[in-house]
C-alpha cells in the first residue's frame, strides 16, 4: 500500500482507507483530473504539493495536446506537440476565429499552438492569469491579441516585459512615436530586422512584432496613431533596414499569418493596411500575398475567392480588374517625399475649394434645389473616398454631419434621405437594381469605384455598416436589391467580385438585427416615397424594372435568389 | 473475428489463479485480449488452449470487469471522437452508476484493470466516477476522501489558495 496511508496530517486526520489516490499510476490520475473542470482541478491542486504540480502539468497538457487534437488541423497554422512540460511557457495568445483563442506554448525552442475555444472568455482569462502567475518569471514574450484577455492582463504585461533583456524591454512603447523619437531603434538594430508582423485584427490597435535575428520585439500602437510617424519609421527601415533583398514579412490577419517576400526598399504597407481595415475579416480572409517582381511594384492579394492587385502607390492603392493589363506605375508614384504623405494629401483634399463651395451652395439651396445638390455628391466621391480612408469610422458620418448640422429640420430630412441614397447608389451601385438611372450609375460607379477611386464595395459596405447612421440603409438596400446573375458574372469576370458576396449579403439578411433594419427601412421607404411623390417633377424618371427584378426586390424571393446566385457563382 | 469465433469462449486466469470462461464476443471489448488473440493466431482457433493469464487483475476485479463487458458487449461501437467530445461527467448510465457503487479501493482497481485490459468504456466511466467524487468538494474534503496528506505549510497553503482564487470568483 502507499506511503500516504495511516498518516496524520497537520489537522490530525487519520486516513481510514487502505488504498489511496497515489496508488493509481500517474497516467490514471491524469485521466481522472482531465475529467474535471477547472474549478475542481484547482480545489484538487490545493490538496498537496504533488497534487498541485500534477494539476498544472495536466492542465497544460490538456490544453496543449488534447485540445489541439480535437481541432481541425487544417485550420491550425502550425503546431508541435511536446510532452516535456519541464520548460513550459505560455507564449502567445491570438484571436483565431470568433470565440476562439490560440494559445502558443513554448517549450524551449518548440512551440505548441492550441486553441482554447471550449472555455468561456472569463474562464480563459482567469486561467491565463493563473498561468501567468504560476510561471511568473518564465514567460518571455507575450502577445495578447484577444482584446478581453489583453485588457484583463494589461497590468501583467509590464511585469512580463521586465523579464525581457534590455533591448527587448525597451521596445514596448504605447506608440510608434515614442519608439522612433526616443531613438530606441538604432541603426544597427534596424539592420538586424528580419521579420515584421503586423496584426490589425484587433479593433483599436495595431500590433507590430519585429524579429531581430532570433530576438523578438513587440510594438503596440493605437490605430489613431500619426500616420506620418509610421511612415517615417518604415521609411527608415527602408533606408537603414535590412540590406538583404528578401526580408520576410509576416502579416497576421485573424490568426492567419501570411508570409511573403518583399523588397523592403519600397514602403507600401498602408495600401494593405487601409484595405484590410475596410474588409470584413470574417467574410474574406486573405490567403496569399505575393509580389511579382521588384519592377512591377505589384502586390497580388488572393482572397479565398478572388484576386485583387494592389499597385504600390503610396497613400493609396488601385484595384484593377484582373484581366486588364495595368499601366505600369511611374516611379514618381513611389516618391517618398514627406510632402506627398497621405496626410498631406488628405489635408489638401479636406480643404479643397470644391468641398467648401459645395457646402456653401448646399446651405443656400432651396428644398427643391437640395435634391440636385445632393446628387452632386457623386462628384465628390474622390473626396469622400479619401475622407473615408482617413477617418475610418467617421468618414461618411462626418461629411454628413458637416452639412446636416447646418440645415433646418426639413432640409436635414431631405438631405439625410438623399444623402444615404446617393451614397448607396454610388458606392454599392453594383448591387442595386432599381431603374435605368441606377443601372447607368452602377456602371459608372463600377468604373469609378474600381478604376478611379479604388473603392471596394464589400469593404465599403462594412464601413457603412460600422457607421451607424448609414449602416441601416445601406444594408437595407443590399438586402432588398440583390445583384443578378449577370451582375455577378460581370463582376466576377473582371476579378472584382467575391464568390461569397451573396452569402455575405445573406448573412446580413439573417442577422439578428434584421428586424431593426426592416423597421428602419420601412420608415425610410415610406418617407422617401412621400418625398418622391411631392417632388416628382424634379426626379429623374425611373424606367420600368424587369419583372424579375421587381420580384427579386421583394423579400419573399430573396432566399431563392440568393441560393440561385450563389449556385451560379460557384458552378459557373 | 468471425461469427463462429465470437460464439466461442476463452479462459482468463486472474492473478490469484482463478479461471474465468468468457465468451469471445464479450471479451472483445478488451483491446488487449483481442490483440493478444490475433497476434497469437488464436482468433479463429476452436480452442484457444490454455487460460490467458491476466496477471495484474485479481479474481474479484476480473469478475467485475467481465460483468461490465457482458452488460456492454452489445453496445454500439462509439465513434472514436473521445478527444473532440465535451468533457462531462454527468453522462454515466444508471447501470454503470450502480455497478460502480463500490469501495474506493475496488474502484481504483477497476481503473487499473480497465487500463491494463484496454477497455475504453470501463476506463472512461470509472475515471468519471472518481472525478465525480472530487467535484464539489473542498480541498480538505478531497484529502479525506482520497487519503492525501496535506504537505503544505500553512503559509504555502495560504499562498496557493490565493493563487487559485481565480476559480472562486
Amino acid at each position: 500500500m502507499n506511503a500516504h496511508s495511516e498518516l496524520l496530517d497537520q489537522n490530525g486526520y487519520i486516513y481510514p482507507f487502505q488504498t489511496s489516490w497515489f496508488d493509481l499510476p500517474l497516467e490514471m490520475r491524469e485521466m481522472v483530473i482531465l475529467e474535471m473542470d477547472l474549478k475542481t482541478r484547482c480545489n484538487f491542486s490545493e490538496c498537496s504539493k504533488t497534487c498541485g504540480e500534477e494539476v498544472i502539468k495536466i492542465m497544460t497538457y490538456d490544453l496543449s495536446v488534447h485540445s489541439i487534437l480535437t481541432y481541425n488541423s487544417r485550420e491550425i497554422l502550425k503546431f508541435e506537440i511536446n510532452h516535456d512540460f519541464d520548460d513550459c511557457y505560455v507564449f502567445e495568445f491570438e484571436k483565431f476565429k470568433e470565440k476562439q483563442t490560440i494559445v502558443r506554448f513554448v517549450y524551449g525552442s518548440h512551440t505548441t499552438t492550441t486553441i482554447v475555444n471550449e472555455k468561456p472568455i472569463e474562464i480563459r482569462t482567469k486561467y491565463l492569469n493563473y498561468l501567468f502567475k504560476k510561471y511568473n518569471h518564465s514567460i518571455c514574450w507575450c502577445n495578447l491579441l484577444d482584446q478581453n484577455v489583453s485588457t484583463t492582463l494589461s497590468g501583467i504585461k509590464i511585469d512580463l516585459l521586465t523579464n525581457l533583456d534590455e533591448f527587448e524591454l525597451q521596445i514596448w512603447p504605447r506608440t510608434l512615436e515614442s519608439i522612433y523619437e526616443a531613438g530606441i531603434i538604432t541603426e544597427d538594430k534596424l539592420c538586424q530586422i528580419k521579420t515584421i508582423k503586423l496584426d490589425i485584427s484587433q479593433n483599436d490597435a495595431y500590433k507590430i512584432a519585429l524579429s531581430f535575428k532570433g530576438n523578438q520585439a513587440h510594438m503596440e500602437c493605437e490605430r489613431t496613431f500619426d500616420i506620418n510617424l509610421f511612415y517615417q519609421f518604415l521609411f527608415q527601415l527602408k533606408n537603414e533596414g535590412t540590406k538583404e533583398s528578401n526580408s520576410v514579412i509576416k502579416f497576421c490577419f485573424d490568426g492567419r499569418i501570411i508570409d511573403y517576400s518583399i523588397l523592403i526598399r519600397e514602403i507600401f504597407y498602408f495600401s494593405i493596411i487601409n484595405t484590410w481595415d475596410e474588409i470584413d475579416h470574417d467574410g474574406t480572409i486573405c490567403e496569399i500575398f505575393e509580389f511579382e517582381t521588384e519592377t512591377s511594384q505589384r502586390i497580388r492579394v488572393i482572397w479565398k475567392t478572388y484576386e485583387i492587385d494592389f499597385f504600390l502607390i503610396f497613400g493609396s492603392h488601385r484595384i484593377q480588374p484582373k484581366d486588364t493589363t495595368p499601366s505600369e506605375p511611374k516611379m514618381s508614384d513611389f516618391d517618398m517625399n514627406p510632402d506627398t504623405t497621405l496626410d498631406s494629401i488628405l489635408r489638401k483634399f479636406g480643404n479643397d475649394e470644391r468641398v467648401i463651395q459645395f457646402e456653401r451652395s448646399f446651405i443656400r439651396a432651396s428644398e427643391v434645389e437640395l435634391r440636385y445638390k445632393v446628387t452632386d455628391l457623386l462628384h465628390m466621391l474622390p473626396l469622400l473616398n479619401i475622407t473615408l480612408r482617413k477617418f475610418h469610422q467617421m468618414h461618411f458620418v462626418k461629411i454628413e454631419q458637416r452639412i446636416s448640422n447646418r440645415l433646418n429640420a426639413q432640409q436635414r430630412e431631405i438631405f439625410n434621405i438623399h444623402f444615404l441614397k446617393v451614397v448607396a447608389h454610388a458606392v454599392l451601385g453594383p448591387f442595386i437594381i432599381e431603374n435605368s438611372r441606377t443601372i447607368n450609375m452602377r456602371h459608372e460607379s463600377f468604373n469609378q469605384l474600381y478604376s478611379s477611386f479604388s473603392i471596394n464595395p464589400i469593404a465599403t459596405m462594412n464601413i457603412l455598416k460600422r457607421s451607424h447612421t448609414l449602416a441601416i440603409d445601406q444594408i437595407e438596400i443590399v438586402v432588398e436589391n440583390l445583384p443578378t446573375c449577370e451582375d455577378l458574372s460581370h463582376l466576377k469576370r473582371n476579378g472584382c467580385m467575391a464568390k461569397d458576396s451573396a452569402m455575405f449579403i445573406y448573412k446580413h439578411r439573417t442577422s439578428p438585427t434584421l428586424k431593426e433594419f426592416l423597421l428602419q427601412m420601412t420608415k425610410r421607404r415610406r418617407k422617401l416615397a412621400q418625398l418622391e411623390q411631392e417632388f416628382s417633377d424634379f426626379i429623374m424618371p425611373a424606367t420600368t424594372a424587369s419583372a424579375t427584378d421587381k420580384t427579386a426586390a421583394k423579400f419573399g424571393s430573396t432566399r431563392t435568389r440568393i441560393q440561385r446566385l450563389h449556385n451560379a457563382n460557384y458552378h459557373g | 473475428m468471425t461469427d463462429a469465433a465470437q460464439e466461442r469462449s476463452i479462459k482468463l486466469l486472474s492473478s490469484d489463479n482463478e479461471t474465468f470462461q468468457v465468451p469471445r464476443n464479450v471479451i472483445r471489448l478488451s483491446n488487449t485480449i483481442n490483440t493478444l488473440l490475433q497476434d497469437l493466431g488464436l482468433d479463429d482457433e476452436e480452442d484457444a488452449g490454455d487460460a490467458i493469464p491476466v496477471q495484474n487483475v485479481t479474481s474479484t476485479i476480473l469478475k467485475k470487469v467481465i460483468a461490465w463487458c457482458q452488460h456492454h458487449h452489445e453496445d454500439p461501437v462509439a465513434a472514436d471522437d473521445s478527444d473532440s467530445r465535451e468533457k462531462r461527467t454527468d453522462d454515466i448510465s444508471s447501470w454503470d452508476v450502480e455497478f460502480l457503487k463500490v469501495d474506493q479501493g475496488t474502484l481504483f482497481e477497476l481503473i487499473l484493470a480497465a487500463n491494463y485490459l484496454d477497455i475504453k468504456g470501463l476506463l472512461d466511466v470509472s475515471c468519471k466516477t472518481v472525478a465525480n467524487m472530487i467535484k464539489g468538494k473542498s480541498p480538505e474534503e478531497i484529502r479525506r476522501t482520497f487519503n492525501i496528506k496535506n504537505d503544505f505549510t500553512p503559509e504555502e497553503e495560504e499562498q496557493i489558495r490565493k493563487e487559485n482564487a481565480w476559480c472562486e470568483d
